[in-house]
C-alpha cells in the first residue's frame, strides 16, 4: 500500500508504528519495512507490515485526535447512595405516591392491595399532590410515616 | 422517589417500558445513579383500569425484591477521557470513522460532524472573553457542567466558527435561567418542545443572521443554521438531552434540529424585542424560546390592522390549555412585516396588539378541554373541578380565552414579504440574556 502525507504527517506515522511494534512480546514483533520518495513536494510513503495485536490488518494511517464533546453532570460530583432494604415487609407501612397521571392511581392500588394479601399486617398509605413533580411536603409527609414508599408517575 | 431515598427511606419507581432508558439518566442527572426501579411493559395514561391491574400484577414479585433485596449499587460513570483517538488510511477516512463512533454513541445530530479536535477547539474559545475552564451554566435536563471548553467542542463539531461562540455562550447561559429549572421537564417529556434561538441587535447583521425567511435550509441560513446546531449539540452532550434517555418524544419533531434566527428590527414597525426586554437597541442579545409546534396563520387580503389581528387571534388558537394547577402555556407569534406594518401604521403598539389578540383567541373551553379527562385525572386544578357538573354541551357552549393574559404572548417580527404569520405554542416565558459579555 502506498499513501502520501505531508512531513509532518509521515513523522507522526513513524513515531504511532514504531510505538506499536514496541508494545508487541518479542516473539510477536513482526519485519515491517518502510520506504519514502518525494512526488510533489510532498513524501510518498509505502511500506509492509503485519499484524497487530488486536488482528486487524493495518496500512496506511492518519491519525485524528479528537476532544470528548460530553459534559460530566453536576449531580454525578455529589452522589447518595440507595437506603439499605427492609429486611422483611410483614407489618410494615408501605407509601403509595402518585403523581396524578391517569392510571398510575389503579397501579399503586393494586401494589397495596398485593402487599396486604401476601404479607402479614402491612399497612398502606396513599399520597398525592396533584401534579409531577410531587411537591416537597408531600414527599417529607410519605418519608416520615412510612417504612418504604413505592411511587408511579404514570409516563 | 431520589428525594424520599434522601430522607432516608427505600423508594422504588415504577417505571413504563420504554422509559427504563430515562430513569438510568435521570437517576444520573439528579445525583443517584443506584436508584432502583422496577419495569412494566406499557405507559398508564391511556390504559384502563382492568389493563393498568394487568399491567402490574406481573412487576410484583420484582418490586418486593427492590424493596427488601440489597443489591449492588455499582454504575458506570460518565466517559472521562478527554480525547479519542481515530485512524484512518487518510484524514477523510478517520473523520468518517470519527463520525460512526460519535453517532454509533449518540453524540450527535445524525448529520456528518466536524473533528473538535485540540486546535479548532482552541480557536474557538478565543472567539469568547473567558477561560476555557470557566462555567458558563449547569445545562438542563441532564444538568452537565458547560464549561467554555466544552461548549467549544460541541460547537466545533457542528461547524461554529470563533465569531458565533457569543451567541452560543449566551443562548447556553440563558436555558438554565428558565423556570422551572430550565424547562427541564418540558424538554424531558413526551410532547416535542425544542429550543428556538432569537438574537436582537447589532451581532445579528454583522454574522449574517437571517431574519427574511429564517426557518429553513439554505444557503441564506447558513449562520442560522450553524449557530443553532452548536446549540443543539450543547444540548445533548452538555444538557444530555439524548432521545429516549432524557427526551422522551413520542413521535418528535424536525424543530429538534434547533434554529437560530433574528427578529427582522429594519422591518418592524416597534421597538425590537430585546429593548422591550430592558436592553439597549444598540446592545446585542440571545433569546430562548421553548416551542411546541407551529402554524401557518395565512391572511388572504385584509388590510386593516383589526381584520389583520384577528387572523392571527384564530390561528393563536392552535395549542392546547392546560388544566393544572401550574401550567406555562403561551404563544410565540412570529408577525412578518406585511402584518406588524399596517398594523403598526395604523396605531398600535405591540402591547396594544397582544391584547387585542389575546381578547380575540377564544375557544370552546369544551373543545379546549376535551383532552383532559376530569376523572383519574389528580392534575386538574381544584378551580376546574366544577366542569365535571356540566354536559358535553354547556362545556362546548362556554367560550374563553384560550390563555389567561396578553403577558403570555410574545410577538416578534421576523419573515419575507407576504402576511404569513407563524404561531407557535410555546412556554415557559423566554429568556434573554446579553451577548456582548461574551465577546473576546
Amino acid at each position: 500500500m502506498a499513501f502520501i502525507y505531508d512531513a509532518f504527517e509521515a513523522d507522526r506515522l513513524f513515531v504511532y508504528v514504531e510505538a506499536q511494534y514496541a508494545g508487541l512480546p518479542a516473539n510477536r514483533r513482526r519485519p515491517h519495512r518502510l520506504t519514502w520518495s518525494v512526488v510533489d513536494s510532498r513524501l510518498r510513503l509505502s511500506w509492509t507490515c503485519g499484524r497487530f495485536r488486536d488482528g486487524k490488518k493495518v496500512y496506511g494511517m492518519h491519525l485524528l485526535e479528537v476532544m470528548n464533546p460530553v459534559a460530566r453532570q453536576r449531580a454525578m460530583e455529589n452522589v447518595a447512595d440507595v437506603n439499605p432494604r427492609l429486611s422483611r415487609l410483614d407489618g410494615k407501612t408501605i407509601g403509595l405516591v402518585w403523581s396524578g397521571t391517569h392510571g398510575g392511581d389503579v397501579a399503586l392500588n393494586c401494589v397495596g392491595e398485593m402487599l396486604q394479601e401476601r404479607f402479614e399486617g402491612v399497612e398502606t398509605k396513599f399520597f398525592t399532590g396533584g401534579n409531577y413533580p410531587n411537591p416537597p411536603h408531600i414527599l417529607k409527609q410519605a418519608a416520615n410515616e412510612c417504612d418504604a414508599v413505592v411511587g408511579a408517575t404514570g409516563d | 422517589m431520589i428525594e424520599v431515598e434522601r430522607m432516608g427511606k427505600p423508594a422504588v419507581p415504577i417505571i413504563s417500558g420504554r422509559f427504563e432508558g430515562d430513569a438510568i439518566a435521570s437517576s444520573r442527572a439528579f445525583g443517584m445513579p443506584a436508584l432502583r426501579f422496577v419495569v412494566v411493559p406499557r405507559i398508564y395514561r391511556n390504559l384502563s383500569p382492568a389493563e393498568s391491574i394487568s399491567n402490574t400484577e406481573p412487576a410484583f414479585d420484582d418490586l418486593v425484591g427492590m424493596l427488601t433485596a440489597d443489591a449492588d449499587s455499582t454504575y458506570d460513570d460518565s466517559p472521562t477521557e478527554q480525547a479519542y483517538r481515530f485512524e484512518g488510511e487518510d484524514r477523510f477516512d478517520a473523520v468518517q470513522r470519527m463520525n460512526e463512533d460519535f453517532l454509533r454513541r449518540d453524540w450527535g445530530d445524525g448529520f456528518p460532524l466536524l473533528p473538535p479536535t485540540r486546535g479548532a477547539v482552541d480557536e474557538l474559545i478565543d472567539g469568547v472573553g473567558l477561560p476555557g475552564d470557566h462555567v458558563v451554566s449547569d445545562m438542563p435536563p441532564g444538568f452537565g457542567i458547560a464549561t467554555v471548553e466544552k461548549i467549544a467542542v460541541n460547537a466545533a463539531a457542528a461547524g461554529a466558527g470563533p465569531e458565533h461562540m457569543p451567541v452560543i455562550v449566551a443562548a447556553v447561559s440563558a436555558l438554565p435561567q428558565m423556570g422551572p429549572e430550565g424547562g427541564k421537564s418540558l424538554l424531558m417529556s413526551t410532547s416535542p418542545q425544542a429550543p428556538l434561538l432569537v438574537v436582537n441587535g447589532p451581532i445579528a447583521e454583522e454574522l449574517g443572521i437571517n431574519a427574511r425567511s429564517a426557518l429553513g435550509p439554505g444557503f441564506d441560513n447558513r449562520v442560522n443554521i450553524l449557530i443553532g446546531r452548536a446549540f443543539s449539540m450543547c444540548m445533548r452532550n452538555i444538557g444530555h438531552w439524548y432521545p429516549n434517555k432524557m427526551d422522551m418524544d413520542t413521535i418528535g419533531t424536525t424543530r429538534k434540529f434547533v434554529l437560530c434566527i433574528a427578529e427582522n428590527e429594519k422591518m418592524s414597525p416597534w421597538e425590537p424585542y430585546h429593548v422591550s426586554k430592558g436592553f439597549d437597541a444598540g446592545e446585542s442579545a440571545v433569546s430562548v424560546f421553548i416551542t411546541n409546534g407551529e402554524l401557518d396563520v395565512q391572511d388572504q387580503g385584509n388590510d386593516t390592522a383589526e381584520g389583520l389581528l384577528k387572523t392571527v387571534a384564530y390561528g393563536a388558537t392552535f395549542g392546547t390549555r392546560g388544566l393544572w394547577e401550574r401550567h406555562s402555556d403561551e404563544r410565540l407569534i412570529l408577525l412578518p412585516p406585511d402584518v406588524a406594518r399596517p398594523v403598526g401604521a395604523q396605531g398600535f403598539t405591540k402591547q396594544g396588539a397582544k391584547e387585542f389578540i389575546h381578547m380575540h383567541a377564544n375557544d370552546s373551553l369544551g373543545k379546549m378541554t376535551q383532552y383532559v379527562p376530569l376523572e383519574g385525572e389528580a392534575r386538574v386544578a381544584a378551580h376546574w373541578r366544577w366542569m365535571k357538573d356540566l354536559t358535553e354541551q354547556e362545556r362546548l357552549d362556554i367560550t374563553m380565552p384560550v390563555l389567561e393574559s396578553a403577558d403570555r404572548y410574545d410577538i416578534l417580527v421576523v419573515g419575507a414579504d407576504r402576511a404569513k404569520t407563524l404561531v407557535m405554542p410555546s412556554g415557559p416565558s423566554a429568556v434573554t440574556v446579553g451577548v456582548d459579555q461574551f465577546r473576546p
